[in-house]
């Protein structure tokens, strides 16, 4: 009886175990993902990482069901840009860090002359102004060298789908872009 | 020089190494070790796993029970009724009528029986309507049970049936009022008296008559 237990609890410890490195295993290679995804609604490097660690934690809580590689990414990124969108129409502050900031964190350290900061405000804008449907599929296949299969895999949608609509993205993104710099231009 | 970048900028391979730009930001290096703190004080996802697996078999165990129950339950409504109708048939043969007696011996309540017997006879007819044939499936395991039932017999008072009539024909009529009777609350205990001696007084023996007195 005792041998049995002790078996069966082996059992668990080696199934814990695997749990374990198998979680670790996605959060390496999928922690910058999320942290990307949630900055690319927040824009804010703190809240991002805050959103990207809540996202991590349903997804251990759920991992038994995640196991598979795609089926958790996919997830992860779902879960993480539904969670930024939660607090960035929650957060009242979100307007006056904004504010504050002035300005992408990532232009600051890479370009610091002013046109190109400017530049990266009018994109961002452009970003905000397009569809949620749109947008995720536009900023997914902006992250780190994505193609249209790892975004359709990604939104769980066919390749003709995730095609069309980065081709719908980019037609706004550049009609945006041109009104806006006529607007400046006029200014 | 501006406006010649602004033009380059809508290209799309322009346009991509812009945005990829824009979204080539990394996080702080204690961001994966923090989200690992965080794990760490979440219960384990094995807890979760197991608690719905051992959820779903109490879940499967209940509903076996529930079909179980279900499955059984006609049989034993419908030979309830096969009860109830012998009950019914038996005692109104045997007894017809408690009046037609005479008072001083005690008698069987067949009234009483009948009644409750056929209230739950039309209760179980229903019952044998829903489980139909099954009912009439099982007469062979029924019979004894029915036979002990009518060998049970209550014996009553005469006159305590005549009085309980009484008191339900006068609450049917309103002539007699329960309401106080139901509203009474539970009689208190009766205060014994105090135990006293028990006088016995002595046994006296007189003597038989004189010898040789003879009546």
């Amino acid at each position: 009886m005792n041998g049995d237990a002790a078996q069966l609890a082996g059992g668990f410890v080696t199934v814990d175990r695997t749990l374990e490195q198998e979680f670790e295993a996605r959060l390496k290679e999928s922690s910058t993902l999320a942290f990307r995804v949630a900055y690319s609604v927040l824009r804010q490097k703190q809240d991002a990482e805050d959103v990207a660690q809540e996202a991590f934690v349903r997804a251990y809580r759920s991992f038994a069901r995640l196991r598979d590689r795609e089926r958790f990414r996919a997830w992860l990124v779902r879960i993480t840009w539904r969670l930024a969108l939660d607090r960035r129409r929650g957060d009242k502050r979100r307007t006056a860090r904004e504010d504050a900031s002035d300005a992408p964190e990532a232009v600051v350290g890479a370009e610091a002359d002013l046109v190109a900061r400017e530049r990266a405000l009018l994109l961002w804008q452009a970003i905000d102004a397009l569809p949620e449907k749109l947008r995720v599929a536009i900023v997914l296949a902006s992250l780190e060298g994505h193609d249209v299969d790892e975004v359709a895999r990604l939104l769980a949608l066919p390749l003709g789908t995730v095609k069309s609509r980065l081709f719908a993205a980019r037609q706004k993104l550049r009609e945006s872009l041109q009104w806006m710099q006529n607007e400046t231009a006029k200014r | 020089m501006d406006a010649e970048r602004n033009r380059e900028a809508l290209t799309d391979p322009s346009l991509g190494r812009d945005l990829q730009a824009l979204l080539a930001i990394e996080p702080s290096p204690e961001f994966v070790a923090r989200v690992r703190t965080r794990v760490a004080s979440e219960p384990e996802p094995r807890a979760r796993w197991l608690s719905w697996t051992f959820a779903g078999v109490v879940a499967a165990a209940a509903a076996v029970v529930v079909i179980a129950v279900y499955l059984a339950g006609p049989r034993e409504i419908a030979s309830l009724a096969q009860m109830a109708r012998h009950a019914q048939e038996g005692p109104a043969a045997a007894t017809p009528n408690v009046q037609a007696r005479p008072h001083t011996q005690p008698t069987v309540a067949p009234d009483l029986s009948g009644t409750v017997s056929q209230a739950t006879s039309r209760q179980m007819a229903s019952s044998q309507r829903v489980t139909g044939e099954r009912a009439g499936s099982q007469p062979a395991s029924i019979q004894p049970a029915s036979n002990h039932l009518l060998s049970a017999e209550v014996v009553l008072d005469p006159r305590e049936t005549a009085a309980l009539r009484a008191l339900i024909r006068g609450a049917a009529d309103g002539r007699v009022d329960l309401a106080p009777v139901l509203q009474a609350s539970t009689p208190t205990a009766m205060d014994l008296p105090p135990i006293t001696e028990i006088a016995i007084p002595p046994i006296v023996i007189t003597p038989l008559a004189e010898e040789g007195v003879r009546q």
